[in-house]
């Protein structure tokens, strides 16, 4: 049996999440047993075009962007988007709330027209995505579980349900107890709750949860005395764009 | 009438002598709140706190286990290795023990679940008498603070002792160990403690009124403040539902299968195979947590499957109250 081929794409991104998989010393050997890269900007050179499996990182942010990625989703059998920003936006699409012509003035200066851009989207804003390994950055043992679960003709899974369940799991103090905001209560799990087993709340990397309840958000704001503004910058961190979609019925 | 009594300085003592034959299990401080861990050194342990953030199934039925491992290749399968270790849960609670029998009732009705009841085997359970907060509401489930069922010794706290009550062979064992700490004391009788949160009535009658409550308007007014984020749950001393999964380990024919701790206030926890939901809506899921308190497993055991501890109210960040949802309907 041919190994299935891979290729790896950078959209809008810092690049971490591609690197992240160079991080894997332990295990890329054995993914070369199992898979052939045949396009992997950051590892090699060479740039084939013919492949099954897509992993994309990174956000659409420009004209260019929408022309690849229809490219990439006609060629790829499966399309799998890693991180954040391909997932839902992340990072840069807190400028999707500011005046783009003003952002683009303030990266290109009076070169701006050079430089065409949209509002950064998600993957699947464009085109049908099939799987996701969420986080900023994406977590690589969730990597390896999904491709494990791809290779081996499994629906890849991952967790549905808050952040909460695998904080409590790991019985950490709510950091609600202590008056701070965290987006752990509508953020999907998967992370092991990082953030707050660390000290920190929960930014929302892994996106909100898929059956988010506005109306408990009011409610929990009341309680612990938090602004509208305090509740906007936690999701402005990541979720931008899905404060666009509920802010009516936040406000 | 004359009793034995251990005096609250020689608390880390009677650890200390607990240690030689057993790990100790007990409540420790945690930032503002408690944790159950085992005891290393004997000063940390405390017998006095309120709640400990996650109960005690956590020793019986762990957040993430490995129940078989598995090798495609060789078909070959192997269940978990558990190890029986003699344990003492010392400065339990007694509502926290009832969970841990309606939790036994759980895990050998039907099919029986080993992995579970080989960790119960060996337990010593010292308990201890509480003062009530603001959240405990234990007496109107039918656990008032002087029930000492199942408990091999009890402790029951005055101001400066507390009062060694051994009611079981190991708990007289354990007592005699103790001989040089114990002081004698007058025994008067239980101090009477008074609960703050509590049901309009006894839960005697509570199974009928769940049953015509189906379609009460308190179900929709609660999920209008929930958000499924499943703490109420993994919190809960007497909730065992739990998924399983198997993982392959990448580029090898090896996997395991585990089971995690899950919650039915999720909606993924009512999504079955072919992509069907059976409890779509939030309010089918407030309906079916408080239903499985209080009415379901009440038909089969008559005591409800909730102790009273005050856990799923106490760490509610929408301020969901248990008993104020149940007054509603009383």
């Amino acid at each position: 049996m041919s190994k299935p081929k891979v290729a790896f794409f950078d959209f809008t991104s810092c690049e971490g999440c591609q690197l992240s998989k160079l991080n894997l010393e332990d295990d890329l050997l054995d993914i070369l047993e199992l898979v052939d890269i045949v396009n992997f900007r950051e590892a090699i050179s060479d740039r084939g075009e013919d492949y099954e499996i897509a992993f994309i990182e990174g956000s659409l942010s420009t004209p260019h962007c929408i022309e690849r990625i229809h490219k990439i989703r006609r060629q790829a059998k499966i399309l799998v988007a890693l991180g954040a920003c391909a997932h839902i936006g992340g990072i840069n699409a807190i400028r999707n709330k500011m005046d783009q012509d003003e952002v683009r003035e303030t990266v290109y200066g009076k070169d701006k027209y050079l430089f065409p851009s949209i509002k950064a989207q998600a993957v699947s804003d464009v085109v049908k995505v099939d799987y996701y390994v969420p986080g900023c950055p994406m977590d690589n043992q969730e990597f390896k579980k999904v491709l494990s679960a791809l290779l081996t003709g499994k629906i890849p899974e991952i967790p549905e349900y808050s952040v909460c369940v695998e904080c409590k799991a790991k019985e950490n103090e709510c950091l609600y107890d202590y008056g701070i905001a965290c987006m752990g209560p509508i953020t999907r799990a998967g992370c092991g709750a990082a953030c707050p087993s660390n000290g920190h709340y929960c930014y929302g990397c892994r996106g909100l949860v898929p059956d988010l309840n506005k109306n408990a958000a009011k409610d929990v704001m009341e309680k612990y005395k938090l602004s509208m503004s305090q509740i906007k910058k936690r999701f402005y961190m990541f979720n931008t764009n899905y404060v666009n979609m509920e802010e009516k019925e936040y406000e | 009438m004359a009793s034995k009594a251990l005096p609250k300085d020689k608390i880390p003592q009677a650890v200390s002598i607990l240690k030689k034959q057993y790990k100790v299990i007990g409540a420790t401080p945690k930032g503002k709140n408690f944790v159950f861990k085992e005891i290393e050194d004997p000063n940390e342990v405390t017998l006095d706190y309120n709640t400990t953030i996650l109960p005690l199934k956590k020793f019986f039925l762990p957040p993430r286990e490995v129940i078989v491992e598995f090798n495609l290749q060789s078909k070959e399968y192997r269940g978990e290795d558990i190890k029986v270790e003699p344990k003492v849960f010392f400065g339990i609670h007694n509502y926290e023990l009832q969970a841990v029998f309606r939790l036994d009732f759980a895990f050998k009705n039907g099919v029986s679940d080993e992995t579970y009841l080989k960790k119960r085997e060996k337990n010593v359970f010292i308990g201890v008498s509480y003062i009530p907060d603001d959240f405990h509401f234990s007496e109107s489930v039918g656990i008032p603070t002087d029930l000492k069922e199942g408990f091999d010794i009890f402790l029951t706290r005055y101001d400066s002792h507390y009062r060694v009550e051994a009611m079981t062979e190991k708990g007289r064992e354990i007592e005699n160990a103790w001989e040089e700490l114990l002081v004698p004391c007058d025994y008067e009788g239980d101090p009477v403690v008074h609960f703050k949160n509590k049901l309009k009535q006894s839960v005697a009658g509570i199974r009928e009124i769940f049953h015509g409550a189906y379609n009460h308007p308190i179900w929709k007014e609660t999920a209008r403040k929930c958000y499924s984020c499943g703490t109420c749950n993994l919190v809960c001393p007497t909730c065992y539902c739990f998924d399983v999964s198997d993982e392959v380990i990448l580029g090898t024919d090896k996997g395991v299968r585990a089971r995690r701790w899950d919650s039915c206030q999720a909606l993924v926890f009512t999504k079955v195979a072919g992509g069907d939901v059976f409890r779509e809506k939030r309010y089918d899921r407030v309906r079916h947590r408080m239903s499985r308190k209080f009415a379901y497993i009440m038909d089969e055991k008559d005591r409800p499957f909730c102790v009273g501890c005050g856990r799923c109210v106490r760490q509610c960040t929408a301020d969901i109250n248990i008993v104020d949802v149940m007054n509603a309907l009383l």
